[in-house]
């Protein structure tokens, strides 16, 4: 009875595992071509819309900013260069913006880009919900005026000076092919504006198009050969392979290894080693314009009394937080940084000292007892770890001070909900603002009224000033990059920090891991994510890293 | 599955079959008769043995732990990431605290989660399947309806999405997974009570004029029982591990909590060099799992054998 | 006349769960909106976009269009990819459909075989080993035996790949299934890609059910071998390989088949932690992935869709069962 039993299982046994090993080793997938190098990342966010109008996460946008194109393009020295756009005038209201455009542009599809293209654009953006239409919504979108083919003229609703920044988030579509592949939708004429057609395919005149997207899985991007904007450099990436891998330390783990050329996202700190000591790889740094805040709820006793929100900045330890948690910082001083600011000297700021936290703490309307009794919740935005360290070194600090601080882990969706009403609005809410519109009024607005009650963590600080909003007003109607207008924000984050409505921590450093075959962009590009405009990556498509890994 | 064993009864040697009238072998009665019976499983008495340890451990943590402020805020900078040492017997998460201590102090949270998820599983499957079996008809059938209704969903899913709904917190996914779980006790209730209904204890209790809630829950309820410990007891294991997945997932224990699967989740970011922040809670799940299930099939094994 | 009555119950019992699943989700508190639209979104747009997701109209008028839509196979739009949720399940589910089919079918061709041997080597080696396994097999925490593995091979990354389904081209779409649609079209590079890729997490997934089927077929071969026929036939003489496979497996495989429809939304369920860990693009992940981003629509939609795969599997199995065992056929 055993014997057969056994011999039946063995030979059952035997075919499978040769079954198995003819599968392992079989072939594996991908060559490579030197003459058209292929740039490989991992992104560690799902891509979930290639839309530009919907996309939110960094993943999202740096595929869309390598799609499409943008009238003006972010400069690090000037804030935008001409794009697109060759050249542009401003009424002398200042409502007014006229646009002359480049006549050599061409869309993906082969059809040049025309104003009716910009016009559509700005038209959909402002229709259909998202982000953007939020930077641009000062546009009058039934003044639209298409002058000729190449000339079109925006007229704005009110004076607004980060219109022109605020235009690189402006992607320009093909209107014609969108309105071609348009299906069933509630914008009338206009069907869902193309937005079923975006969900995987794309509409851009950018340096590179969609080759192909999955869903969960991954992008490849294709070179535009006819990208007239820049010519193309042989050692440029000619396809871009991006994959999802939401484990950071896999994503780390397979650029170790060579399957990727560099990471997007900081490597956590203890980790940062592993490629600093690493000869194949280059580690860039540079530093960034997303300020950390933490920013208080000044309705909520006891943050509504001065004194205590200037212990609480004493008691914050940025450079334990920018050196420790992060790798590298650079102090911020007030809610705007220097490089938007320009020069401002004798901003009031807080450098960690516990002493002076107790001091200021004695200082305040509340006694020792009292403030004992409330309790002061962190909001930490829940999957992130630089995060919660944070909190918890600055609710430690707190916590020896007398005041009832403690962490709470809180989803996003929730802390956002919650910052609307001051009621529900956390007591402490740490988190960060990339400045997608690099103007100072986007980030002062929110110690102005008009900044109150916004879902996004700053409209929980309902702290307001009349003389601080009458400058930055007064500021927004002077032309921008005015040195008048620099001196009123000047005056302005001067006397913002001098009441500490909010814990103005750093900006962070970005690193950058790369394989040191790969030269990619080494500092910031102007806006959010702009040194990864992939056609300024250049390979040394002779060394044998390159060689070796492009084949895997 | 009943695992029936085929049991060798046949004495060792015949000769016993002659009793020694002077040496008469003492005869154990009741509970220390059915205690021996029990013990005689090995495998359930590891069991027994390792889930005392734990609750040992668990009750005994704010004394035994080493480092018990290391359960609530806390933040070590020179100690982040160190690995096991004497110091640090299990090592240090990324935030520096003792790895060792918050295992000690999770079996807390898993035993509560096993304790809490049983408590209402049972409240309301019990009484329902009592109730479905014992009445029948239409009652029995909207019932058993709703039973089925939830039994189509697995566990862990509609335990997600009740907690994704409520927000995501420790005791949101307790309940959640109890809400969930309520029904294999129904199924277990209702299949014995349909049983046990013609017993002639209960025939003689209804022409007594005994109420039907006296006759559900004191005649035919002790009857029941045994299954239903069997239940609750293999059951503990699968609720800690449903409560661990959850957590895991971002849907349970928020940190700064000490629950294992919270911990496995907040350190696997620096998998595999700093193993250990993952590893030892694991293994505590594992364990913890391991004996419920031991005693859940010596259980079954002794009940079996009536 | 009762296969009707089993479907009616089946589609009550989906009803159910809808109703279930659209009154938690309208009656519980939080407003995910205002955080899908990111930084910078104004009142007015939060608005516009709540709106435009239908979410200020009365409760009834809400329920009625939601089951409409259920019918059409729209599940409400998805916060995290503003499409609706029915197409992205739609698109994800052969992903986890492929992955529990495969575990579900690793389990049984090794499961069957090794209870097998354990019965008819009662107390050997092989019995005591796989005695062990099934106790461990089932106590392990799914999430932490994938990460483990993938540890293991993530150490030594070129044995395997520990993330995602394929690296190259994916075969041209039949099924979504990707293992068929290779065989079909004839692709093996594609087969054998898409199969490396399945391996770490399949084994991970089927772990649990392994050691159950491996016991329960156990427990049950030695039932029937315990059984009188059993000895009657060996005293007659009939061979014993006859004796195991056509008699008493056959008896056994019944209750198999109730295992499995048992098994199956066991492993849907694993499957969460295992897609989240191996980065597997199926619907398992995407239902985890709407925890943190508060994305009822998506989560309702899994919950549905699984619901309804659980209920029509244990529909078929049972019709399975019923339509093998003459002794049941016969019973009614």
């Amino acid at each position: 009875m055993k014997d057969s039993v056994v011999t039946a299982l063995r030979t059952y046994g035997v075919s499978i595992a040769a079954a198995l090993a003819v599968l392992l080793l079989g072939p594996a997938a991908g060559w490579a071509d030197a003459a058209r190098p292929v740039l490989r990342a991992g992104l560690t966010l799902e891509v979930s819309t290639l839309d530009p109008v919907r996309a939110t996460n960094y993943c999202e946008n740096i595929i869309v900013l390598n799609v499409y194109d943008m009238l003006v393009m972010p400069d690090l020295e000037k804030g935008v260069i001409p794009w697109i756009a060759k050249s542009w005038d401003i009424s002398d209201d200042r409502k007014s913006y006229t646009f002359h455009l480049r006549d050599d542009v061409l869309f993906h599809d082969g059809s040049p880009l025309q104003a009716e293209d910009v016009a559509f654009s700005m038209r959909r953006v402002l229709t259909m919900p998202g982000l953007v239409g939020g930077y641009l919504r000062s546009v009058d979108r039934d003044h639209i005026e298409v002058v000729d083919a190449h000339t079109i003229r925006f007229n704005l609703k009110q004076v607004d000076p980060t219109f022109v920044r605020a235009l690189v988030n402006l992607k320009i579509m093909n209107s014609k092919l969108l309105m071609a592949n348009k299906a069933e939708g509630q914008f009338g004429e206009f069907g869902d504006y193309g937005a079923k057609y975006l969900q995987n395919k794309d509409a851009g005149s950018g340096p590179y198009s969609i080759a192909e997207f999955r869903a969960g899985e991954g992008v490849t991007l294709k070179a535009f050969d006819d990208y007239k904007l820049r010519p193309w450099d042989a050692t440029a990436p000619r396809e871009v392979r991006l994959r999802i891998i939401p484990e950071t330390v896999t994503m780390e783990a397979k650029t170790l290894a060579g399957e990727f050329d560099l990471t997007f996202v900081n490597p956590a700190p203890p980790r940062v080693k592993l490629f600093e000591d690493n000869p194949k790889f280059a580690v860039d740094r540079w530093p960034t314009f997303n300020n950390y805040y933490v920013v208080m709820n000044t309705t909520k006793p006891p943050l509504d009394d001065e004194n205590v929100r200037k212990a609480i900045s004493y008691a914050y330890d940025a450079n334990t937080v920018m050196n420790r948690i992060y790798s590298g910082g650079v102090r911020l001083k007030g809610p705007v940084p220097a490089g938007l600011l320009g020069k401002c000297e004798g901003i009031p700021t807080y450098e960690f000292d516990m002493k002076k936290a107790a001091e200021y703490l004695k200082k305040s309307k509340y006694s020792a007892d009292e403030l004992k009794k409330f309790k002061l919740e962190y909001a930490s935005t829940a999957g992130s770890e630089p995060f919660e360290k944070t909190g918890l070194l600055l609710t430690l600090n707190l916590k020896k001070l007398g005041l009832n601080a403690e962490v709470k882990t809180v989803r996003w969706t929730d802390i956002v909900a919650a910052q609307t009403k001051p009621e529900t609005a956390y007591a402490f809410v740490y988190f960060y603002d990339s400045a997608r519109v690099r103007q100072a009024s986007t980030l002062l607005t929110f110690y102005t009224k008009k900044g109150w009650g916004s879902p996004y963590p700053s409209g929980g600080i309902y702290w307001e000033k009349p003389d601080v909003t009458a400058m930055i007003d007064k500021a927004s109607t002077l032309p921008d990059g005015a040195p008048e207008q620099a001196a009123l924000y000047c005056d302005a984050v001067k006397k913002i920090a001098a009441e500490a409505p909010a814990i103005f921590s750093h900006n962070d450093i970005h690193l950058q891991p790369r394989w040191k075959y790969l030269t990619a962009w080494t500092a910031d590009g102007g806006s959010s994510q702009y040194e990864y405009r992939f056609d300024r990556f250049r390979f040394n498509t002779s060394d044998p890293d390159f060689i070796a890994n492009q084949a895997k | 599955m009943a695992m029936t064993a085929i049991e060798d009864t046949v004495p060792a040697s015949r000769d016993l079959a002659v009793v020694d009238a002077e040496v008469a072998p003492v005869r154990k009665t009741g509970f220390r008769r059915r205690l021996s019976r029990f013990m005689r499983n090995r495998l359930a008495v590891v069991g027994i043995a390792a889930l005392t340890l734990l609750v040992l451990v668990a009750v005994l943590a704010p004394w035994i732990a080493p480092y018990p402020d290391d359960v609530a805020d806390a933040l070590n900078f020179e100690a982040v990431l160190s690995p096991p040492s004497l110091e640090h017997p299990m090592g240090t998460d990324e935030v520096g605290r003792d790895v060792l201590t918050r295992v000690m102090f999770g079996a807390r949270w898993s035993l509560a989660m096993a304790a809490i998820v049983l408590a209402i599983a049972v409240a309301i499957g019990v009484p329902l399947g009592l109730c479905a079996g014992y009445y029948g008809g239409a009652l029995e059938q909207v019932l058993m309806r709703i039973t089925d209704g939830f039994s189509a969903v697995p566990a862990l899913v509609l335990a997600l999405a009740i907690t994704v709904l409520l927000g995501p917190s420790l005791l949101n996914a307790m309940v959640a997974i109890g809400l969930v779980w309520w029904r294999s006790f129904a199924r277990i209730a209702h299949g014995q009570t349909l049983s046990k209904k013609q017993e002639n204890y209960v025939t003689v209790a209804k022409s007594l004029g005994a109420s039907d809630f006296h006759i559900m829950f004191r005649e035919i309820l002790p009857n029941i029982s045994s299954p239903l410990f069997v239940s609750v007891s293999l059951n503990a294991g699968y609720a800690v591990l449903t409560g661990t997945a959850l957590s895991f997932l971002g849907a349970g224990a928020r940190p700064p909590t000490p629950e294992w699967g919270q911990m496995v989740a907040s350190s696997r970011n620096y998998l595999p060099d700093a193993w250990w922040a993952s590893l030892f809670p694991g293994i505590a799940i594992f364990i913890t799992v391991v004996s419920f299930n031991l005693i859940g099939d010596g259980l079954r094994d002794y009940f079996s054998e009536d | 006349m009762r296969f009707l009555r089993r479907l009616l119950n089946m589609l009550i019992v989906i009803l159910f769960v809808s109703v279930l699943m659209f009154v938690l989700v309208r009656v519980l508190p939080g407003d995910p909106v205002g955080a899908a639209l990111g930084e910078g979104a104004t009142k007015e747009q939060v608005d516009k976009f709540r709106a435009q997701m239908g979410m200020d109209r009365p409760l009834q008028v809400q329920y009625a269009v939601y089951l409409k839509g259920l019918v059409d196979g729209h599940f409400g739009p998805s916060l995290i990819e503003s499409r609706d949720v029915g197409d992205i399940v739609w698109e994800r589910l052969p992903a986890t459909l492929e992955l529990v089919l495969c575990s579900l079918l690793l389990a049984i061709v090794l499961g069957v075989p090794l209870g097998i041997l354990a019965a008819t080597h009662r107390n050997g080696a092989i019995d005591q080993i796989s005695r062990l396994c099934s106790l461990t097999g089932v106590a392990f925490p799914g999430f932490w035996a994938a990460l483990m593995l993938q540890l293991l091979l993530g150490a030594a990354l070129a044995l395997l790949p520990i993330t995602g389904r394929i690296s190259g081209t994916p075969p041209v779409h039949i099924t979504g299934l990707f293992l068929v649609d290779a065989i079909l079209t004839g692709n093996t590079a594609a087969f054998g890609d898409a199969f490396r890729h399945l391996i770490a997490p399949t084994i991970v997934l089927a772990v649990g059910p392994l050691a159950q089927i491996t016991s329960m077929v156990r427990s049950m071969m030695l039932d029937e071998l315990g059984k009188p026929y059993v000895s009657f036939s060996q005293a007659v003489g009939m061979p014993s390989f006859l004796i195991n496979y056509k008699y008493a497996l056959r008896n056994a495989f019944s209750s198999t088949l109730t295992l499995i429809g048992f098994l199956f939304p066991l492993m849907i369920g694993g499957a969460f932690v295992v897609e989240k860990v191996f980065a597997w693009p199926g619907i398992a992940r995407f239902g985890a992935d709407s925890i943190l981003a508060n994305d009822y629509n998506a989560i309702v939609g899994v919950t549905l869709v699984v619901c309804l795969f659980v209920v029509v599997v244990n529909f078929i199995t049972e019709e399975l069962y019923v339509a093998l065992d003459p002794r049941i056929r016969l019973e009614r």
